[in-house]
């Protein structure tokens, strides 16, 4: 390291590096700077879209000591561009971005914001809900916007389909940790060195220096320290809202005496993993965790290489973009089939995929013939379709008490695996929530909990297929 | 592409950083004091002993979990470590000094340390 700051060397090379330097700098602002056709990266404004109600809305929100700049136009038209079926509306609060959450104009006006967001949805014949894509601080912003508790916003949480959170500190900033702060720590040493060298034109770690300023001096500094009392009190999303963590990964080693020692992570340089994943839930199928590999950093190398991200670019970053987007996809795939469950004839859907198996089955190898093999994709989906709509139909009867709806889907047997059987009704629970379901590939049993009103507190339902009938359950209970 | 682009904007940043930009003091990191003769003979007592615990007592936090269990940290018996406290260099939170061991390890090396709760802490070593 002494060979870095050497000041002898460093006047040596001091006439020669300038040139150097401007002749790189400007050769990676050319690289860096988008041309003139790729300025043009439009997307989906949902304060501007005249058709709000054919889109899901998706709220950004950024993080500590930010700005709504740090969702560059790029990644909003990669999450909405005008052809797809969403649409984008940015939560900024630059001017506050160094307060802690509950601050009036973070949580508050956020919540708010949400709220308004999805009553436009509502009046333009949407689904009235939204998803929070959060970066950092903006996943505790979110938590507190979705409590009455915290913000005092009535109808958030109810406002929110799904959250997806980058990098966000539940559990506080490795910067904050060990009773250390910048740049006092190993980690805080990296991201210093990212600053110095970030301060070129490319502006890819941008951000870094004035947030290492303010880490000092905010409000939002003390609260970010880990088992904080301000962490401590902040309320958990509701458990009905499914939440996709995602957390940068970048991984570290160093030697001693030569022997070098195992790579280890640092999760994103300023949030660890485990604190990136401190809230995730999955809702029927929806949410979870999920680390995003950001390259290496040798510690005794004397700069940092084979390093692709970390915390300050997860906005920009094409991995969280891409796991962000496949979630909202899912979710606007998931929300298509809903739509159509309580009106759709399960008995006339079951004799299409019927049709459609015969065909398939009657038909030549995968390959041969392609209108057997739409045919064959038809038939999965309809699989797929009829039970979603199973699912629902089945939710549905047992919240409105029908018993004789709900028998319709129970075909209980006496397989070995069938669980604990109940009584014949289960008509004393209510159903709380959504039913979670794993599915299997083709006739592969598929698996849902629902959390009840009463106890037992979660019943596991096991589908089957009846080549007669579509899904039917064939057991469920406490422990099936 | 996009990844190319930032790893060579990264890259060549830090070719430049690393060679020209070292000039201007880091306006955000308070200086830190040097090592003392102190801190200094703590870190060479601990390095050379026998037991891991010892070791880590001087050594980052950071670094200190993936040493936990580990003998890689343990220099041959009888090895002795003498530290130059002349050469400690350091930058905000990050320094190093050069010391020389004895015994079947001999040689110049370069002790890297980082700054944490108000000491200097070992990060690594690498040959001088």
């Amino acid at each position: 390291m002494a060979h870095l700051w050497n000041a002898a060397r460093m006047t040596r090379r001091k006439a020669r590096c300038a040139a150097t330097a401007t002749a790189i700098c400007s050769a990676l602002l050319l690289l860096l700077t988008p041309t003139a056709a790729a300025q043009t990266v439009p997307y989906q404004d949902c304060l501007e879209t005249p058709d709000i109600g054919q889109r899901l809305p998706i709220v950004l929100v950024h993080g500590f000591n930010s700005s709504q700049a740090a969702w560059p136009d790029r990644a909003r038209s990669y999450l909405a561009s005008p052809d797809s079926k969403f649409c984008i509306a940015v939560f900024d609060y630059e001017t506050s971005a160094t307060r802690w959450v509950t601050n009036e104009d973070i949580g508050a006006r956020l919540g708010t914001m949400i709220v308004k967001l999805a009553e436009k949805s509502t009046r333009g014949g949407g689904g009235g809900r939204v998803v929070v894509l959060a970066h950092s601080m903006g996943g505790l912003a979110t938590r507190c916007a979705a409590s009455i508790d915290c913000a005092g916003v009535p109808n958030v949480a109810e406002s929110i389909r799904a959250v997806i959170t980058f990098g966000t500190p539940h559990f506080g900033t490795t910067l904050k940790g060990y009773g250390r702060s910048v740049p006092s720590g190993l980690v805080g040493h990296y991201l210093a060195i990212s600053c110095k060298l970030s301060s070129d034109a490319s502006g890819v770690g941008r951000g870094f220096c004035d947030n290492a300023r303010a880490f000092g001096t905010s409000d939002a500094t003390k609260a970010l320290t880990p088992q904080s009392s301000e962490l401590s009190r902040l309320p958990s999303f509701p458990s009905s809202i499914p939440v996709r963590s995602l957390a940068g990964t970048v991984k570290i080693r160093t030697a001693f005496w030569g022997v070098p020692s195992p790579w280890f992570s640092v999760g994103d340089i300023v949030v660890s993993e485990d604190s990136a994943h401190g809230e995730n839930a999955t809702v029927s199928g929806i949410g979870g965790s999920h680390a995003i590999d950001c390259g290496r950093i040798d510690l005794l190398l004397p700069v940092p290489s084979e390093f692709l991200c970390w915390h300050g670019t997860e906005t920009k970053d094409n991995q969280f973009l891409s796991d962000a987007l496949n979630t909202i996809a899912k979710i606007r795939s998931q929300d298509e089939r809903r739509q159509v469950s309580p009106t759709v004839d399960l008995d006339k859907l079951w004799k299409k995929w019927q049709r459609l198996n015969d065909a398939c089955r009657g038909g030549p190898p995968p390959g041969v013939d392609p209108v057997v093999d739409r045919q064959c994709r038809e038939r999965d989906d309809v699989l797929r379709q009829h039970a979603d709509i199973s699912v629902q139909q089945f939710l549905a009867a047992w919240k409105r008490q029908d018993d004789a709806a709900m028998q319709e889907f129970i075909r209980r047997n006496d397989l070995p695996d069938a669980g604990t059987l109940l009584p014949p009704t289960l008509s004393p629970l209510q159903p709380r929530g959504e039913f979670d379901c794993t599915y299997g590939t083709d006739f592969e049993p598929m698996g849902c909990y629902v959390s009840t009103s009463g106890q037992p507190a979660e019943l596991y339902f096991s589908w089957t297929v009846d080549y007669d009938k579509g899904w039917v359950i064939r057991a469920y209970g406490p422990d099936v | 592409m996009r990844r190319t682009l930032i790893v060579a904007a990264l890259l060549a940043a830090a070719l430049l950083g690393s060679s020209c930009s070292r000039e201007d003091p880091p306006t955000a990191q308070p200086s830190y004091p040097p090592l003392t003769a102190a801190e200094g003979e703590a870190i060479a007592a601990a390095l050379v002993s026998q037991d891991v615990q010892d070791v880590l007592t001087v050594v980052s936090t950071d670094v200190r979990a993936v040493y936990q269990d580990s003998e890689d940290l343990l220099l041959p018996p009888g090895t002795t470590l003498a530290i130059d406290l002349a050469t400690f260099v350091a930058e905000g939170g990050a320094g190093s000094v050069r010391g020389t061991l004895s015994g079947s390890k001999a040689g110049a090396w370069e002790l890297l340390l980082v700054r944490e709760d108000d000491t200097w802490r070992i990060y690594g070593t690498r040959p001088a």
